[in-house]
Parts: structure tokens; sequence; C-alpha cells
């Protein structure tokens, strides 16, 4: 999928230079020739901007057999467990040896993995899935519905600080999932949920299969296309071909090596050095200007993550509709896509439906920059207000006060510590749910109502905008209810045109993620969505 | 004159020579800086806080001097304006800091006794506290400004300052002149202040270094200036990521200040030198 973005391809590295003499009239002698001798060496440093290349990410078309990917990532901060863990290093870890019921691929469909096939029988409420037969653990314990029920059982429990708790929270509790057979698995969930394959699929990145025994942390085993050789939580992992893969003739590569970088700029030099030759987790920015430069190959695919330019609708100067609109009018948002995402991500338009999702609607008109609008909406009033973040956000920030700048716009940057941003009361006065105007970083959602529900439904659990819509508040019931293609694509219109229209939070950019790797050494490495990995087809050139 | 004599004074005539080109060129860099300090709106060729998206990571040349940062802002621009956030605190934290640590040292020192000893070992206590820790707590407890900023720097140079102009004022409080003003009476203070007015300004200058250097640093470590500012320090810290893809964000910042402080070192020297061979 391509984002349409103007300002991709644009930058033109041959302007002429000599224009700057006549821009510096005040300039001295002196100064001008430090100057000139300080660009002199800046330029000797520089490579500048390159233009963008199209990434070749498909596997070769023999795949050879042999080889090993060694792999950048942070290492993870907390133990790796398949039930509990949450960070991108330890969640790629656990995907080289585990599987999923499901694959969530990078465009969001899903493709039958441990599952052979799922359907709902009764509107959404009890889903019967199919277990592929004769897939064994890498020790050789076979798959069965009972090892599946189990894992689920665990994810379910709520003593298990398992992190999927959250996502199943009203859809499925313990309990509702059986084993009637030794290939069939059935849930039984507290409400109509047409979405819910993708609750049990990679989407939710907890929801592996792992062995009847496993008891959390220590050795993980699968049935995933690698085996965990050695770890080791200073240095990283390294990984070996699973000879009892069930998917026949993969994986290519002899193995995997994870190493541990503690910091992205050092992470980013090993890739460029040799020392590796992908990376986990990269970032647009970081990985952007190397883009057709050397070996660096960097692929890219469009995601569900969203930095939430909340407004709380509540109390001044944003209970007045008018202002969020001019607000969500005054935004150049192809700049923001450019500036914070490097061009990677895709437009947002103020509502919770990224264009991944199936049912997003195509007919609500993009938003676009419109100062005379934002004039007309202000009405001569003077609009000021503080914005509340943590680190994370703060280039965004930084570029959202000086596009509202442009607009007449005054901001002004309150900057918190993350604790600070996300501490004190749930209840009452946490930064993040109850500051007039803030920036909350959303990682990406499998569904849209994993958004809605907690996000802007009246009493959504982190609802910072205070937003109180009941119209909205039922077509998100009757979505996640609703049977056919055509209602849900209705409900999810009644939603989409209330949240553009209202704008308790503005989407500027849905974000996009990116892998970078050696493209001579290898092929098959892919983005995805939420930066997953899937090894199982990368070759070595 | 002896030909003995005659190689001294041209030895004294060259190294006071040496002195002259050192401060000449050390109060040189310190005035350029703060004209750009002052004036930098009027020599910037474009507003240090706009972004363009058009004009990313654009490598020095062309229209951009230095090139321009992640965000498309002019780095030749932001390194001007940076000077002033720098400028701003670096001179009242040293003159604040002077100032105390030249109080607390005379007092010391002429006092003497148990006066001398209590105060030396509150300094003692004080010096041995790390200074980023107390730097963390005091921000955190204060907040971030730029009179937090000149209250920590200066916090840190006390104890330093207090030291050495103690240590002049023992030397001094020795010498006759002391002795006759004390049998008749007078203020010791006011006859060895101006006795080791050399001593502090040398110690002045040289933390005045150390100031733009601890600024920079608080910068760095996003305990100094708000988030945006085109502080120096600030600017390493932002654009380190991309120190291998666009070096020229960072080195233009990080040459300011250690042109800057090179200014403020040779100054030192010079000082330091004229007054031991004065």
């Amino acid at each position: 999928m391509t984002t349409l973005n103007p300002y991709l391809n644009s930058v033109n590295m041959d302007d002429p230079g000599n224009a700057v003499l006549t821009r510096l009239p005040g300039l001295s002698r002196r100064v001008f020739i430090g100057g000139a001798a300080l660009t002199a060496l800046l330029a000797a440093c520089g490579t500048g901007t390159t233009a963008q290349t199209t990434p070749t990410t498909e596997p070769a078309k023999t795949p050879k057999r042999g080889g090993v990917l060694k792999a950048g990532s942070p290492p993870p901060p907390t133990k790796v467990d398949p039930v509990t863990m949450y960070d991108g290093t330890a969640i790629a870890i656990v995907q080289l040896v585990a599987d999923y019921l499901i694959w969530l691929d990078k465009d969001f469909t899903l493709e039958p993995r441990l599952a052979e096939k799922w359907e709902t029988t009764d509107g959404g409420t009890t889903w019967t899935f199919t277990i592929r037969q004769g897939v064994t653990f890498s020790d050789g314990t076979p798959l069965d519905a009972e090892t599946v029920k189990a894992s689920f059982d665990r994810l379910l429990d709520p003593d298990s600080k398992s992190a999927a708790l959250s996502a199943f929270d009203g859809v499925l509790k313990a309990g509702g999932v059986a084993a009637p057979d030794t290939h069939t698995v059935t849930f039984t969930l507290e409400r109509a949920f047409s979405d819910f394959p993708y609750l049990v699929s990679a989407g939710n990145y907890n929801a592996l299969i792992l062995k009847k025994d496993y008891t959390g942390g220590g050795d993980i085993i699968g049935t995933g296309p690698f085996t965990l050789t050695t770890y080791d939580v200073s240095t990283g992992a390294v990984f070996t071909r699973n000879p009892t893969y069930w998917q026949e003739g993969k994986p290519y590569l002899d193995g995997v090596e994870i190493k541990f970088y503690a910091d992205d700029q050092a992470d980013l030099l090993a890739l460029q050095s040799g020392e590796i030759d992908a990376q986990i987790l990269s970032r647009p920015q970081l990985v952007g200007p190397l883009k057709g430069a050397g070996d660096i190959v960097v692929d890219q695919v469009p995601g569900t993550g969203l930095t939430a330019f909340t407004l709380r609708t509540d109390q001044p100067p944003f209970d007045r509709k008018e202002n969020r609109q001019a607000v969500a009018y005054a935004l150049d948002r192809p700049g923001v896509n450019t500036t914070i995402y490097d061009g990677v991500g895709a437009l947002g338009n103020d509502h919770l439906f990224a264009a991944l999702f199936p049912a997003a609607p195509t007919d609500i008109p993009q938003r676009a920059k419109d100062p005379a609008k934002v004039a007309e909406l202000l009405g001569g009033q003077k609009l000021s207000f503080d914005l509340t973040f943590d680190p994370p956000s703060k280039d965004l920030a930084l570029t959202l006060q000086n596009q509202l700048k442009q607009a007449g716009i005054e901001v002004q940057l309150d900057q918190r510590t993350s604790a600070d941003f996300y501490g004190g009361d749930q209840e009452k006065d946490t930064p993040w749910l109850f500051t007039a105007a803030n920036l909350v970083g959303w990682a990406g959602r499998a569904v849209p109502s994993q958004f809605i529900i907690p996000m802007v439904r009246s009493d959504g659990v982190w609802n910072g905008s205070k937003y109180a819509n009941p119209a909205l508040d039922e077509a998100a019931q009757a979505y996640d209810a609703a049977t056919t293609e055509e209602d849900r694509r209705a409900q999810a219109a009644i939603i989409a045109t209330a949240l553009h229209e209202d704008v308790p939070v503005i989407i500027s950019v849905w974000a996009g993620t990116v892998r970078a790797y050696n493209g001579t050494k290898f092929a098959g490495v892919q983005a995805h969505p939420a930066s997953y990995v899937d090894f199982s087809e990368v070759t070595a050139l | 004159m002896s030909a003995a004599d005659a190689t001294a004074v041209r030895a004294v005539t060259r190294t006071r020579g040496r002195f002259r080109v050192a401060l000449s060129v050390g109060v040189a860099l310190i005035a350029a800086w703060t004209v750009v300090a002052a004036l930098w709106p009027a020599l910037a060729p474009y507003d240090p806080e706009a972004q363009d998206p058009l004009a990313r990571f654009l490598a020095p040349g062309g229209a951009h001097l230095l090139g321009t940062d992640q965000f498309g802002r002019d780095t030749f621009s932001r390194m001007l304006a940076g000077a002033r956030p720098v400028l701003q605190v670096a001179p009242p934290a040293t003159v604040l800091g002077v100032l105390l640590g030249t109080a607390i040292g005379l007092a010391a020192g002429t006092l003497g006794g148990l006066v001398d000893e209590i105060i030396m070992r509150v300094l003692d206590a004080v010096a041995i506290f790390p200074a980023v820790i107390a730097t963390v707590l005091f921000v955190a407890l204060a907040g971030r400004s730029v009179t937090v900023m000149v209250l920590v720097i200066a916090g840190a140079f006390t104890p330093i300052v207090a030291r050495s102009v103690r240590a002049a004022t023992l030397v001094e409080r020795e010498k006759a002149y002391v002795e006759a003003v004390r049998l008749r009476g007078g203020s010791t203070v006011r006859e060895i202040l101006p006795n080791i007015g050399p001593t502090v300004l040398v110690e002045a200058t040289s933390r005045f270094g150390d100031a733009i250097f601890a600024a920079a640093t608080l910068s760095f470590l996003g305990l100094g200036q708000p988030p945006g500012s085109p502080d120096w320090g600030a600017s390493v810290s932002d654009n380190r990521l991309w120190l291998t893809v666009a070096p020229w964000t960072v080195l233009a910042p990080a040459l300011a200040i250690a042109s800057l402080v090179v200014g403020i070192a040779l100054t030192a020297d010079a000082l330091r030198g004229r007054r031991e061979h004065a």
C-alpha cells in the first residue's frame, strides 16, 4: 500500500548556493570567513539527503538454504515471557520460536497458521477453530486442542499478569474456552464480537500457543521456525532452524542471531558497518536518510499506531467545537508525516479507522490545512493553550507548535517526564487524561474497537477528551456485534463521521513502520505494521 | 646591558607578546559571541524555529550555509540563536558563584580558627556530593528555568572559588601590611580584598569557561532549556542520533561551544600569565 505524500522525492540537493551571500548582509568579514570555513568542514562530513528508492523486499526467486541472519535490537526491559511481554524485542524473540493460531499479515489480512479454519454460527458470540493436525513442538510434543485451550486459559487467568487481559476485557473471560475434541477449540464470548479472530491472532501478540506445562520464563518451546539455543540478557539470543517445523522446507536460514544494542545510534552503526544484517525495530526518522545509500534497504509499510492529539471537550478552550476544528484545520498533515515519520505514515482524518482496517470509511473527505477556515472558525478570537506531553512525543509537539503558530494559534509546550505524565490518579488528575490538550502515543491495534472503546466512548477508561456522544456509544456497540460487512461499514461510518466532525482527538498521521537490512546479503526481510518478525522466508543471497 | 640580560629581556618580551595575542584572540571570541547573542535576530538568515519539511537534512551549502536538521531548520541560524541561552546562564552563574565563593573564602581566611574549620568542612561536604545528582534533584524540585540553571551552576562553583580565595587570603593575612592594619584596629578584609583581586579575576574567568560547559551539559541532559530551544547543548543532544547521516547538525553547536570555551580559556591563561610575570 502506498502513501500519497507530496513531500517525498521533492528535496533538491542541487540548489544554487550563492544566494546565501545576499541573505547575510549583517555578517562581518571575520564571522563570514569563520562560517565559510565551518561550512567547508561540515560539507566535507555530509552526504546530504538522497533520493528515495523503492526497496526490494521480495524473497529471492530460488531460495537458498543456509546462512545466519544477524539482527540488532534494544535489550528487553523485562524477562522474555510470552505471557507478560510487551516490548518489541521480547515479542520478536518469541515469534521466532512460537506460533499463533492466525498470523496477521502486513496488509492486515488473517493468514491461517496453527488454526486451519474458523467460523461463528451464532452471529459472533461462539467461535469454533479447527486446529492443524500433524504439528509438533520442537521437542516432539504433538499439538492438540487441549494445548491451545491451555494457552488461552493461561492468558485469561487474572492471576497470570498476562499482558493480553486488557485485549480480551469485555469480550472473553476465563472459562470461555473449550476443547470438545482433539482438533477443535471453541470460544464462547461475553458479547458478539465480529472481529474476534483478530484477538486470537498475532494482532494480540501474547496469544502464542505454548506447551501445556509452560509456567513462565525459562525455556520457551514452540512450534515456530526456529528454536532458541542460547539467551543472554545483556548480549542477545541465538536461534537455530527447527528441523520439525510444520511448514515444509522452511525456514531457509540455518539460524538467526539477535544482538542487543542499548541505543539506536549503536544499532544503526552496527547495521552500517556490517556487524548486523538487519534491525528488528527500525525508526523511520533514523533510517530514512539511509534509503538508497549503499547496501542498506529500508522496507516500509503503513501501520495502525498513532499519537492522539487529545482535546478536553468539557473545559475551555476546547469545549467550543469550533476551536477544536480550527486546530485540526491548521495542521499540515503531509508535513507532520514527512518530518516525524519520514513520510512512512498515512494521513489521518481525525477518526479512528486506519485505512488498514477493513471497514474503514473511504468517503469522508481528507482534512487538509486551510488557513481561511481556521480564521472563520476562530471568529477573530485568539486561541492559546498548553500542550502536555512526555519525551517520546517531543518532536511531534515541536512540529505541531510550529504549524499552529503559522495559523496564529499559540501553543505553550509542557513537557513532563513519562513517569509524571502517566502517573497520578487515573480517576482525577493524571496528566495524560486530565490536561486541556495532550499527546498520547498508542501502539498499533488489530481492530478499531481497541481504540474506540477506551478512547472515545463516553465510559471509556482512557477517554482523555471526556467526549460523550450517545450516538457514537451505540454505534460502537453495534459495530462489534455487526454480522454483515455492510452493517459493519454502516456503523463505522457513523463513528468516523462523528469523530471527524466533533474532533475530540486529532489523528494527524497513522504511523508506518520500517525495517532496515542489508539488501546485498539477504532477501525477504520485511517490515510489519506492528514490527513483528517472520523470518521463515528470509534467504541469504 | 650584558648578553644574558638582553636574552632575559627578549624572553620576557616574547612571553608578554604571547599573552597579548592570547588575550586579544580570547577577548575577540568572547566579544564575537556576545554580539551574536545580542543581535542574532538581525544576523540569522532564517527563523531558527521555522520548520521546513521540504528541506530536511540538507548538507551545508546552497541556501543553508551550515545545512539543516531533521525538522528542516537552518543550522546556522540555530547556532547563532543558541549563543543567547548559553550567555544568559553562564555569566550570571559565574558572577553569583564568584561573589558567594569570595565572601565565604574571605571570611574563612580572615577569621580563621573554629569559624574557618566549620566553613571548610561544610564546603567539603557540599563538594563531595555528586554535582549531577544534586542538579537533577534541584531541577526536579524547582522546575526547569534559567534561574534554576543559574542557581545550580553557581552553587557548584561556590566551594571551588571559596577554597582558592581562602588560600590567597591566608597568604595575604601573614603579610606586614595586614598586621599593621590589625594593630591599628582597621578592617583587614578591606585591605586584603584588593590584593586577592587577581586571584578572584583568574578564578572568575576559569569558572566562566566551566559555566559554559555546565550550561551546555544541563541542556544536553534535558535539564536546562525548554524543548526546541536552539541552545547549543540541547542541539547536540537532539541531533546526536543523526550524527552519521547529518553530522553538521551536531558539529555546528559543538564547535560553537568549543570556540567560546577556547576564547575564555585563552583570556584566563593570559590574565594568569600576566599576573605571574608582573
